[in-house]
């Protein structure tokens, strides 16, 4: 309407989160990541086979109308088994991003808002762990604890926090320094209430956008550890350890390996459309602040 | 400048310790006995030879296995700064020949597969600034993205199904002649090649956006010209770095690459290492990765400073 000549806009228009809509793989990426959410919640419903469950007379069948995917090397239908990993490859990967965005905002904040001591040594262990890549850290603590699902995705949130360590505290130096948090000291606000209030939902954007991008590469790495045999063991249907199952039958039964990478790559593209959209909606100062050291 | 360099190598030299350290006190949560350890593998050969308390006292007193933690690390470290690594568990042999004997096979992988992706990535990612929006460019950035988000491992086993199994051009692994080189190098480095493309692109198209591109133009010079003359000069600082960076990182993914092809490098070496729990060893390739990341980025950081004098070190 263009009465009294003043253009009406959309209550919308400003909307930032009608913003990231508009990106193309904001919509993509979560249209994939949604079907893979409805694959792992409704596993149980969409095959009539067991995960688990052996078959010996029916091994390595190539993909059929019964076995869409085939059967591996213990006669177990591999459509079913990629289902079900899907469940336990993103619940880990959430675990792993999770319990990194905690320790790295707490650590990042806590470091940015006192500085002194605390602050150098938070540094330190930032290019410690950055002077490394992940894989080998988390390959040696899994080493060292015993190859397990649940450490390979322990060691990875314990090196993988350092990102949202380094964004956190850029943003608490940064906005440490404005007006108002001198004024709301001077009013006599606390520390806590300063944090919780004015710094956290300021990280809220970048902290989402490094976390859409952490899924991706947490899948990754969980799946790089499982095929090296240091993630989940068998018999769990995860992908990567499907895939250093399958390896040794490549020659015979291609299927074994192909659709468990297929899934893998899947949910990288989605989670890394996500984030790439997310960081192009959301946060222009976001590259600025993650090349900061 | 010599302060910055002084500063970088402080930084350097500090990561390499604190890495040590770290992994250190990692190895020693494995449960087991160490003294029965060394015996079982380095004294008796037999992992289930049941050793004696005397024997058990004898090996602890030797190997100053007593002492807190914190003194094992400094008299481990005293050591290792002697040139003295420790003896692998397995094989007996001083760890530091093992990695020695190891390391050519890896670089030479890193690097094969660093000019594969640079020579792939660079004209790519050219062309697709070039001719910015146009299907190439869509096309390119999709080729792109894939690679991105494809796990080496799969990578490899499917170029392994098809140019091994199926069309049995190149061997399925082991070391060699040329032959051998090629499907490795190509899965250690197609990641790098996508990351590549993207950044060559939007250096590329920065610079498109410069005051004396227009200039030039202007004048009157050709497009081709400007693009190989003006832009692709400037464009190659940061695709330069970058790719400097990531010989850090092949060096990481190595430890897959290596594992499905039979590389004989220390990649594969830690995680036979880690299997067989063979921490000297272990301890030793963690340290040699460090090392040779510490060094590589250092580098990185100094040429950039001679590259683009313009660049002032003020921050960190």
């Amino acid at each position: 309407m263009t009465a009294y000549g003043i253009k009406r806009t959309s209550i919308f228009a400003d909307n930032r989160y009608l913003r990231i809509l508009k990106q193309k793989s904001v919509v993509t990426g979560s249209m994939l990541i949604l079907g893979l959410m409805f694959l792992a919640i409704f596993a149980p419903h969409l095959t009539i086979y067991d995960p688990i469950k052996v078959d010996l007379h029916n091994n390595i069948l190539p993909p059929s109308w019964e076995h869409p995917f085939g059967t591996d090397n213990l006669g177990r239908d591999v459509f079913t088994r990629v289902v079900y990993a899907t469940r336990i490859d993103l619940l880990a990967s959430l675990f792993i991003v999770a319990l990194s965005v905690i320790i790295g905002l707490l650590t990042g904040i806590f470091a940015g808002y006192y500085g002194g001591i605390i602050d150098k040594m938070l540094i330190g262990m930032m290019d410690t762990f950055l002077a490394l890549p992940e894989i080998i850290l988390a390959l040696v603590l899994v080493g060292a604890l015993g190859p397990s699902i649940f450490n390979a995705a322990l060691a990875l949130a314990l090196f993988g926090w350092v990102r949202y360590a380094r964004v956190s505290r850029g943003l608490t130096l940064s906005i440490k320094e404005k007006e108002f948090i001198e004024a709301a000291k001077a009013v006599g606000v606390g520390d806590f209430y300063l944090i919780a209030r004015h710094i956290i939902p300021n990280a809220i954007a970048p902290i989402s956008t490094l976390a859409a991008l952490h899924l991706g590469h947490a899948i990754l790495s969980l799946a790089a550890l499982g095929f090296l045999g240091m993630g989940a063991q068998p018999p769990m249907p995860e992908w990567g350890a499907m895939l250093n199952e399958g390896r040794v039958f490549l020659r015979v039964g291609w299927w074994l390996s192909v659709f468990p990478g297929l899934m893998i790559m899947i949910t990288v593209l989605g989670f890394n459309l996500l984030g790439d959209g997310l960081r192009d909606a959301l946060d222009p100062r976001l590259r600025q602040l993650m090349s900061m050291k | 400048m010599l302060g910055y360099i002084a500063k970088r190598t402080v930084i350097a030299v500090f990561v390499v310790f604190a890495t040590s350290a770290l992994t250190f006190f990692l190895l020693s949560l494995i449960p087991g006995e160490t003294a029965v350890t060394i015996i079982q593998r380095v004294f008796v050969g037999d992992v289930t030879y049941n050793p004696s308390q005397a024997e058990i006292e004898a090996t602890e007193r030797m190997f100053q296995l007593g002492n807190p933690l914190w003194i094992q690390y400094l008299q481990w470290l005293d050591n290792a700064v002697h040139g003295n690594f420790g003896t692998s568990y397995i094989s007996g042999r001083p760890v530091l020949e093992e990695i020695l004997v190891r390391l050519p096979a890896t670089v030479e992988l890193a690097i094969a597969a660093m000019v594969v992706s640079l020579l792939i990535a660079i004209p790519l990612g050219v062309i697709s600034a070039a001719k910015q929006n146009s299907k190439t460019d869509y096309f390119s950035m999709a080729i792109a993205t894939f690679f991105i988000a494809m796990p080496n491992f799969w990578l490899g086993l499917i170029l392994i199904l098809i140019f091994s199994l199926h069309l049995d051009l190149l061997p399925v692994a082991g070391y060699g002649g040329l032959d051998h080189l090629i499907l490795p190098a190509i899965t250690l480095g197609a990641g790098m090649m996508a990351v590549t493309v993207r950044l060559t692109r939007s250096s590329v198209l920065e610079i498109l956006r410069l005051d004396f591109i227009t200039t030039a133009r202007a004048k009157g010079v050709d497009e081709k010209r400007i693009l190989y003359r003006h832009v692709l000069k400037n464009a190659m600082i940061p695709v330069v770095t970058i790719a400097g960076l990531q010989l850090g990182y092949l060096l990481g993914g190595t430890v897959i690459v290596e594992t499905i092809f039979a590389w004989p490098g220390i990649g594969k070496l830690l995680v036979d290492s880690i299997e067989a729990k063979d921490i000297p060893i272990i301890q030793g390739c963690v340290v040699f990765i460090a090392i040779i990341f510490s060094l590589v980025n250092l580098l990185v950081d100094i040429s950039y400073y001679f590259l683009d004098p313009r660049i002032k070190y003020e921050r960190v």
